[in-house]
């Protein structure tokens, strides 16, 4: 098997996968900043949005060199030059597989200082999506007696990190900044996951089926990050509801689907996570096919089937290097506070999103 | 019974592969045992480096530090006059940069990725799955001014690297379709559609993905 690898690996792959093997630290994730300015024309002012997080936030595109230019920061950032009539600068520091401690510690803290700037109106952060990628390789591997602590352990981790990262951002993000928001997690590989485990579970003996294990711990951990945000003074983009449920109202309750599904502030955990596992579960959909109407869809998630789409070009981010540049904005009108594909790709629905609670002016405290 | 002295090589049993094999085996070992050197020569002399910067790679650069770094090499630079040059930030150690070498190409993430799942690693990078994992659909391309027959649906897709790819025609999920008789005919587990069931009046066209761009980099 070992020299089944040697023999087809590329030489730098070899070196590359036997180094990780024997490094003190294991080198298994990829820092991918990127600092980029939506130049508007006729315009000096210039302000800041700060994004914290992981591959979802960095834009990571399958590449180990580059990432999307417009990932949701960058897109939030678009709207807001519109709407403040300014140049704003997405600031992405952003790590490629970091689980939620590793963002809070490496990243939020670290790089605090990116936050620190006067410029900074928003911050926002995204974190957990690898805590539970984690727990979800950890547990399709088992065999035996199924353990569920590996989902338990990233359910806790989720949590903890999350208050920190509120609390810090808090106590010490520029005094100025207008908006803080957290993202929460859409859930990738809903169709793959429907499919029995190898493990038996403890107490029936049977198989159980992934996608009902995983399904309730993704709803506590978005649930957590919903409700501390509104605890702690933070916006909730809820990925979940916006990538899962379709744009009309598929199973006839008078509700369009993926407002249904949102976290409904001030609300129980267990009635959430009823909502979601219960009553709306028939109307989840795997995010490869997030249906904008009843006759048309699009594919959120790109083909590793764990990251969103994107338009557009890509810049550098990864071994060697980030980017620090700018450019003019892909759109400087806002019909009714959408661009023309804000609902094709999983990146500009996220960075619309964000762009909701967006204050006014960059000068004036939103209401 | 074989007996192995001390500093002997071991047979190498038949079934194991033979000779050819073990030969393998022990430049694999080889190979393992140098990567090890150089991994552990390589932390042990950048580790105090990335002790000195900041976690952010953007740590304090004052005159104190620089006075350190002088120093050290004051010995075996005497008399050869020293040009000060900015310290690169290192990667953390657990940041994939940590272990590229410099001046090499750089892998793929699918090579990555498939090289931490083969050394049993299955998480962070390795908690991904390999681009390619779910492809894009390739159907009946449906032009924008088609005006869709009820029960289908018009699918748009993206490329990993920022394209769009022209719209596909699919089966809806919230409908059952049945054949002249009336009797319920199977949907394809995709649900795309293919040509022989296209609708009536749909031109019969195959979208095409566009291949891959070559990275834009840093450039607007």
């Amino acid at each position: 098997m070992s020299s089944r690898v040697c023999k087809t690996a590329r030489p730098l792959f070899a070196g590359l996968a036997l180094t990780l093997l024997c490094a003190p630290t294991l080198a298994n994730t990829l820092n991918q900043n990127v600092s980029w300015t939506i130049d508007r024309s006729g315009t000096t002012a210039k302000y800041r949005v700060v994004a914290y997080g992981d591959s979802i936030y960095a834009g990571y595109n399958g590449s180990t060199l580059s990432a999307a230019k417009y990932s949701a920061p960058t897109v939030d950032a678009e709207y807001l030059s519109a709407l403040w009539n300014a140049d704003v600068e997405s600031v992405r520091r952003t790590k490629s597989g970091a689980v939620a401690s590793d963002v809070y510690n490496n990243k939020i803290v670290a790089e605090r200082s990116y936050m620190q700037a006067s410029s900074t109106r928003v911050v926002t952060f995204e974190m957990c999506g690898n805590d539970g990628l984690q727990a979800r390789s950890s547990f399709k591997g088992q065999t035996g007696t199924c353990n569920y602590n590996v989902m338990a352990t990233a359910e806790a981790n989720c949590k903890t990190y999350v208050a920190a990262a509120m609390d810090y951002i808090n106590a010490n993000a520029y005094s100025g900044t207008k908006v803080k928001i957290i993202a929460n997690l859409y859930y990738p590989g809903y169709n793959a996951d429907n499919v029995q485990s190898s493990c038996n579970d403890p107490t029936t003996g049977a198989k159980v089926n992934l996608r009902d294990r995983f399904l309730p711990s993704i709803a506590r951990m978005n649930y957590w990050m919903c409700e501390y945000a509104r605890l702690k003074g933070f916006k909730c983009v809820d990925n979940f509801a916006e990538y899962m449920g379709a744009d009309y109202d598929s199973n006839g309750d008078g509700q369009i689907d993926s407002q249904a599904l949102k976290y409904v502030a001030g609300e129980s955990e267990a009635s959430y996570v009823a909502r979601i596992t219960g009553a709306l579960k028939g109307t989840l959909r795997d995010a490869n096919a997030h249906f904008i109407s009843s006759s048309s869809s699009a594919d959120y998630i790109q083909s590793d089937d764990v990251h969103p789409t994107y338009q557009g070009s890509t810049v550098t981010a990864g071994l060697f290097g980030g980017t620090t540049s700018s450019g003019a904005p892909r759109y400087t009108s806002f019909s009714g506070g959408k661009n023309p594909i804000w609902n094709l790709y999983g990146h500009e629905r996220m960075g619309w999103l964000l762009s909701l609670y967006a204050p006014a002016s960059a000068n004036k405290a939103r209401r | 019974m074989t007996v192995q002295r001390p500093g002997e090589r071991p047979a190498t049993p038949p079934e194991q592969g033979g000779a050819g094999a073990g030969r393998g085996y022990r430049m694999l070992a080889g190979t393992l045992l140098l990567a090890c050197i150089g991994g552990v020569v390589y932390f042990a002399a950048h580790e105090p480096a990335r002790a000195r910067a900041g976690a952010d790679g953007r740590g304090p650069r004052s005159q104190q530090d620089s006075g350190d770094i002088d120093a050290s090499r004051t010995a075996a630079m005497a008399r050869q006059p020293l040009h000060p040059r900015r310290a690169q930030a290192r990667p953390a150690a657990d940041d994939l940069a940590s272990v590229v070498v410099p001046g090499t190409p750089a892998p793929s993430m699918g090579e990555v990725i498939e090289g931490l799942h083969r050394a049993g690693i299955h998480t962070g990078l390795g908690a991904f799955n390999p681009p390619g994992t779910s492809p894009p659909l390739v159907g009946l391309a449906v032009p924008e001014d088609y005006v869709l027959p009820e029960g289908y649906v018009r699918h748009y897709q993206a490329t990993d690297d920022g394209q769009a790819i022209e719209p596909i025609l699919m089966y809806s999920p919230d409908y059952q379709f049945v054949d002249g008789a009336g009797q319920p005919v199977a949907i394809p587990a995709d649900r795309v559609v293919r040509a022989a069931n296209a609708p009536a009046g749909l031109p019969i066209r195959q979208v095409r993905i566009p291949p891959p761009q070559a990275a834009s980099g840093s450039s607007s």
